[in-house]
This record gives C-alpha cells, structure tokens and sequence, in this order.
C-alpha cells in the first residue's frame, strides 16, 4: 500500500503533487504543483496557470459556496498524482495518480498553486503528529 | 456555431430541471450531457470525459455531477 510521509511548516500543510489531464489514461505527462492539504474542501482545485499549462477547458459549472456568499464556477476534470519521495523536489519520482476528479480552478497564491481536497483525502488515511511529521497511505 | 461556453450553460439550465428525477437513482454519479440532453451516466468524472471525447468529437458536450449540494472552497472561502 502506497505510502507518503513528509513534514508541514507549522503554519500550513503543503505536499509536492503532480496534475496530469484525464482525457488519455496513457498521457502520463504532468505539472509538477505544490499543493495546500484543505480538509475543509469539498474539491480539489487548481490555479489559472496550471489550467493554461495543461490546456485544460471547462467541462461544467457548479455551485460553491464562500465567506461571501453562493456563486457559480466553472469545473474541470483532471488527475492528481502524489510523489512517494517527497525529499526531492528537483527531479520527483513518477507519483502515485488517482483517477480524474472534478475540481474547481481558483484564484493565485503565493504559497501553492494547487489544493488537495476532500475527493481526494477521502481514498486517503491521513495522519499529522506533533512533530510535525504527515502521512498519506491509500490504495 | 455553438461554443462550448453556450454548450455549457445550456446543458446546465436542462440539467438544474432534470436534477431532482436524477437524483433518485443516480445521485454523486456524473452525467454526460450534449445540447441539452443527459446522454449517459457515470460513477466516474474521468470516464464520463473519455466518453463525451470518444462520442463527440467537436468537443461540444459537458459533465454535471449529480448533487444538490453547493462544494465548500476550504482556505478559498476567504478570498
């Protein structure tokens, strides 16, 4: 059973991942992210630039609600994957790459381009100590 | 010439009407749908996108999950 184990920053938890489009099961291909671990999202999600990286178009629009208020976006089908290594993030391993999911695009951030959600952590046992040490095993 | 934006927005529009039926027998799955038609069913996002790809070439279809529920944004709530 694959496995991940790596260390937050005490402020957020962020994790090396891989997005890859979910149209060819075969194309391996993808864009290297670092990605928030958001347990109190419904879905993952991705930044502009990585929608423009991978030529990614809409699929779909759905309801989500924020501290503002309900508003429609638009949805996306792509795949993330997990590096086993998370040490290296110079030349990652192949990572780990769950089925295509429906996720959001969202705005920038300075700290990732990327979030990890509860569709994904959902296949997930997830784990975080007082070390600060994380873990993810999933099938 | 029908855009995938106007693809889109329509198929929600027939989608949000056909929703409640939907939900009965096929709700968290994810519908295929094409000029305002639900054409199939499935229990996957990334199966029903090879699917819209394979059958409809000109790209002009979209995928809608069947839920209710608007998704909470997580850390994006605040933006």
């Amino acid at each position: 059973m694959p496995e991940i184990e790596w260390w937050h920053d005490g402020r957020r938890i962020v994790i090396p991942a891989a997005i890859l489009r979910a149209d060819d099961p075969a194309d391996l291909r993808f864009h290297p992210v670092t990605a928030l671990v958001d347990t109190g999202a419904t879905s993952s999600g991705i930044m502009p630039a990585v929608v423009e990286a991978l030529d990614l178009a809409p699929v779909g629009k759905r309801l989500v609600k924020a501290a503002h208020g309900e508003a429609m976006v638009d949805t996306f089908v792509f795949r993330i994957g997990l590096f086993a290594d998370t040490s290296d993030r110079i030349q990652p391993s192949f990572p780990y790459v769950f089925d295509g999911i429906m996720g959001l695009r969202f705005g920038p951030s300075e700290h990732f381009d990327a979030s990890v959600g509860m569709d994904i952590l959902g296949q997930c046992d997830f784990s975080i100590a007082r070390n600060r040490s994380c873990r993810l095993t999933f099938c | 010439m029908t855009s995938i934006r106007s693809e889109i927005d329509a198929n929600f529009d027939a989608f949000q009407r056909q929703l409640h039926a939907s939900l009965t027998s096929h709700r968290g799955e994810f519908a295929l749908l094409r000029h305002g038609q639900i054409i199939d069913f499935f229990e996957f996002p990334g199966a029903a996108l090879i699917a819209g790809k394979e059958r409809f070439p000109d790209a002009l279809f979209s995928i809608q999950e069947v839920n209710d529920e608007p998704i909470d944004l997580g850390v994006w709530s605040h933006a």
